[in-house]
């Protein structure tokens, strides 16, 4: 019903219509927000990708074929939009140069050799914080897939949609950035 | 199967991504290695803390700052909705013409104030110019909004084949729907035709 729904105000939105286009930036605004807001953790960056990302929906509506779902397709654009503005406030966004490579080929198993405590329990409060700060510590490549993975809940086969990946690649890629995060997380806790 | 060849398929086995074959064999691993299973664990959790972290939505305003952003990106003239067809194009061009010629008819009005820039004084020239340039955007603004008005009133698509603006301002539109010429008549917010 709701796909349906959907589907009604995407040909409506196609057609030029307003409501149409608004009730869908109401249904997926939140999202796309939370997105943005995982992506950039600063208000002002998110309010402007998620803006961004809606006026290249309206914009281009009609090219929508519906190949992939709207969501995935949304997705698509909100996490360009996100790499656009990245790239236009780079001094705000530096990753660390050790993830500046390329993230092909980047994994090792040299956390065994650190002397690393569990987590047993969950993260919460201003861990949460600390969490959110390694994960934007992270190469673009494997923030983008946990935000989509972990935060947003989609499937692999999402995910690969979205990022225009086989299936292969979103496996490992998911598993090296889990991997960097926890990294990353326990770098932040020895300093 | 050895500690590399775990440590890789780790998320899969979170994710519940992975045959249970291999999960099996991953997990009697894990039985026996502290240092993978402590690697699993942690994964596992900082997973979790993702999933529960907090969301934030979207400010309340946001749909104000969409609109608002939209209206000026069609103020700008960027934004023209036309049928996919590919016939729209003849509109955008038409509507070219008609800026060209808006803004060229008010820089005939207002000829006589360019001695003015002649004379040094730039800025009320410039201006002069910026103002052109609105209403010529203006009148641009107006053609497509009739066009938008028209395409609810009828629910269809249609072709714009001629449009024109009248000395008192009245937007004249000619269209095709469905094969049937009509020509529509648009001002001060109404749109009507004659029959």
């Amino acid at each position: 019903m709701v796909q349906k729904d959907e589907n009604a105000l995407i040909e409506g939105a196609k057609k030029g219509g307003e409501e149409e286009f608004e009730a869908l930036v109401l249904m997926y605004q939140d999202i796309c927000y939370n997105i943005s807001y995982k992506y950039f953790l600063n208000h002002e960056d998110a309010l402007d990708a998620t803006q961004d990302a809606f006026i290249k929906v309206y914009k281009n509506i009609k090219k929508f074929r519906g190949d992939s779902s709207f969501k995935t397709w949304l997705f698509r654009i909100v996490m360009n939009s996100c790499k656009d503005i990245s790239r236009k406030r780079k001094s705000r966004i530096q990753p660390e140069s050790i993830f500046k490579e390329g993230e092909e080929g980047e994994f090792t198993l040299e956390i065994e050799d650190k002397a690393l405590s569990p987590l047993d329990t969950v993260i919460k409060g201003e861990e949460s914080g600390k969490l959110m700060k390694s994960l934007n510590k992270l190469h673009e490549d494997h923030k983008e897939i946990l935000i989509l993975r972990d935060i947003n809940d989609l499937s692999y086969e999402e995910i690969g949609s979205i990022l225009s990946l086989n299936e292969v690649t979103v496996k490992s890629r998911i598993n090296r950035a889990r991997l960097k995060l926890r990294e990353v997380y326990f770098e932040e806790e020895g300093t | 199967m050895d500690c590399k060849t775990v440590k890789e398929q780790l998320s899969q086995l979170i994710d519940s991504e992975i045959s249970e074959t291999e999960a099996l064999e991953i997990m009697k691993h894990l039985k026996t290695c502290s240092e993978c299973k402590r690697v699993y664990d942690d994964l596992l959790t900082l997973r979790n803390s993702l999933i529960n972290s907090r969301r934030e939505d979207a400010p309340p305003y946001f749909m104000v700052n969409v609109k608002e952003a939209l209206k000026k990106e069609k103020k700008r003239g960027l934004l023209l909705r036309f049928p996919v067809n590919g016939k729209g194009l003849s509109v955008v061009a038409a509507l070219f013409i008609i800026g060209f010629m808006g803004i060229y008819y008010m820089q005939d009005l207002n000829i006589q104030h360019e001695p003015e820039a002649v004379n040094g004084n730039l800025r009320v020239f410039m201006e002069q110019e910026e103002q052109r340039k609105e209403i010529a955007t203006d009148m641009d603004s107006e053609v497509v909004y009739y066009i938008d008005k028209l395409k609810e009133m009828v629910n269809k698509d249609l072709e714009v084949l001629k449009t024109k603006i009248e000395e008192d301002g009245t937007i004249v539109l000619e269209v095709s729907v469905d094969g049937v010429v009509t020509v529509y008549y648009g001002k001060d917010g109404e749109l009507w035709k004659i029959e």
